[in-house]
């Protein structure tokens, strides 16, 4: 006989073993019920998304390895703009990803471009070289980047098409898979 | 209205972290419910889940921030932000060590607890799963147009591979649950886990999203998990150890 059957059989009485096995399949029941749910809003809600179209601002501004930067330099390439700071705690958090991200997808065609804001031009050259940043940034101490797009909070990403047009944007650390399923939409 | 504005806004990031609470929560509760079936005693049990859920807590984020140990101990108030993430492989790691540990001291019996939470952490595991729902980016690989969802916010169809996850982890849930009449020994349940989930894990990652090439990093350690626990399982049925003996248990319950 096996363990369950002598232990079950004298630790519990029948009642009591009867309330446990009827519970159990409620359970799951909710658990599949729960995913299930989960699938049809996926399929459903797909559809009535609505997401900003805008023509992106241009803008110029001084690149953190010397130089200048506009934007329009890259059109007819599909862009992925992040704001960023160095003591912004959640730019760490997606600082790695972005820079795989590139590395994976730069031979493409796609564009990363990090705008650095409120922040020391030192404190922005350690973070680069901390988080081994390779795709080019620039910075914009007088904040007009961030006004034009609307900025209230960093890190913010903006995927803007091929044509110029913001195609989506998301605030707080994006997660990779987030940011590689935006950049294959972006490429596609 | 601006504080639930506030927390509607956070609740993607805070949903990963509520789901693994709500799981763990379960886990307990179900295992503290069934410890006297198996005989052990329910107090321990309920005192071992939270050092087991605590060892396994502290192993997936230390398996995660030890590669960029640099950066964590330049801003060490990283090591709590809740946005970045937890490694399975080493939360494994740190629950089995406390298990251990507990076994060692002659606390509890590696092999029923082993045995007792097997099934519940397949279940816990499916319900953590479904937490990437809540978030949103539940999203694998780009998929062929019969397969996959167009999920919110994305142009083009994709797996749903932390959902296969989560269904997967049920099945094995139940394949586990009626599994336990039909042990051999004391341990294999909790050995059968550390074979299957790694294994179904390993598959679901043909469909998530690969910067990198194959097998990933993730793909090998899980096979390297598998490898062990299947050597020691197989060493187990070899040795035939009459293990299920009622008397032992018996004691264990009583303490």
């Amino acid at each position: 006989m096996s363990i369950e059957n002598h232990s079950e059989l004298e630790m519990h009485p029948p009642a009591q073993a009867v309330v446990g096995s009827g519970k159990r399949p409620t359970l799951i029941g909710a658990l599949a019920f729960l995913v299930l749910a989960a699938l049809a809003y996926l399929y459903l809600g797909s559809a009535a998304v609505a997401r900003p179209q805008s023509q992106a601002p241009d803008f110029t501004a001084p690149s953190l390895a010397g130089g200048e930067i506009r934007l329009s330099d890259f059109r007819r390439q599909p862009v992925v703009l992040n704001f960023w700071a160095s003591w912004c705690g959640p730019c760490r958090v997606e600082a790695r990803g972005l820079e795989r991200v590139w590395q994976a997808y730069r031979d493409r065609g796609v564009m990363f471009l990090g705008v650095n804001i409120q922040d020391g031009e030192l404190g922005a050259q350690a973070y680069l070289a901390e988080f081994g940043v390779t795709y080019p940034n620039v910075r914009d101490a007088t904040e007009h980047i961030p006004r034009a797009y609307s900025v209230n909070g960093i890190p913010t990403t903006f995927f803007i098409d091929r044509e110029g047009r913001i195609a989506g944007r998301w605030l707080g650390p994006l997660s990779e898979q987030r940011l590689v399923a935006q950049v294959e939409d972006l490429l596609q | 209205m601006e504080l639930i504005l506030w927390l509607l806004d956070r609740l993607p990031a805070v949903s990963d972290l509520l789901t693994l609470f709500a799981a763990a929560w379960l886990v307990t509760w179900l295992a503290t419910r069934r410890a006297p079936a198996e005989g052990l005693a329910r107090e321990r049990i309920d005192d071992a889940a939270f050092w087991l859920g605590l060892g396994a807590l502290v192993g997936a984020r230390l398996g995660y921030i030890l590669p960029d140990a640099p950066t964590y101990l330049r801003y060490p108030l990283d090591l709590v932000r809740i946005q970045s993430g937890l490694s399975f492989h080493s939360a494994v790691a740190g629950a089995l060590a406390v298990a251990g540990w507990f076994a060692w001291r002659g606390r509890l019996p590696l092999g029923p607890m082993a045995d007792l939470f097997a099934p519940y952490l397949a279940l816990g595991i499916a319900l953590q799963r479904v937490g990437c729902l809540i978030r949103g980016d539940c999203f694998g690989a780009l998929a062929p147009p019969p397969f996959g969802i167009i999920f919110p916010g994305l142009s083009q169809p994709r797996y749903p591979a932390e959902l296969y996850e989560a269904v997967l982890a049920l099945g094995l849930f139940g394949l586990l649950r009626l599994w336990r009449k039909r042990r051999r020994f004391p341990g294999e349940l909790g050995l059968a886990f550390l074979v299957a989930y790694p294994l179904l894990r390993a598959g679901v990652d043909f469909f998530r999203i690969n910067l990198g090439g194959w097998p990933t990093q993730d793909q090998l350690m899980s096979l390297g998990i598998v490898a062990v626990a299947g050597a020691v399982w197989a060493w187990r049925v070899r040795t035939g150890a009459p293990l299920n003996d009622r008397e032992r248990l018996r004691e264990v319950a009583e303490g």
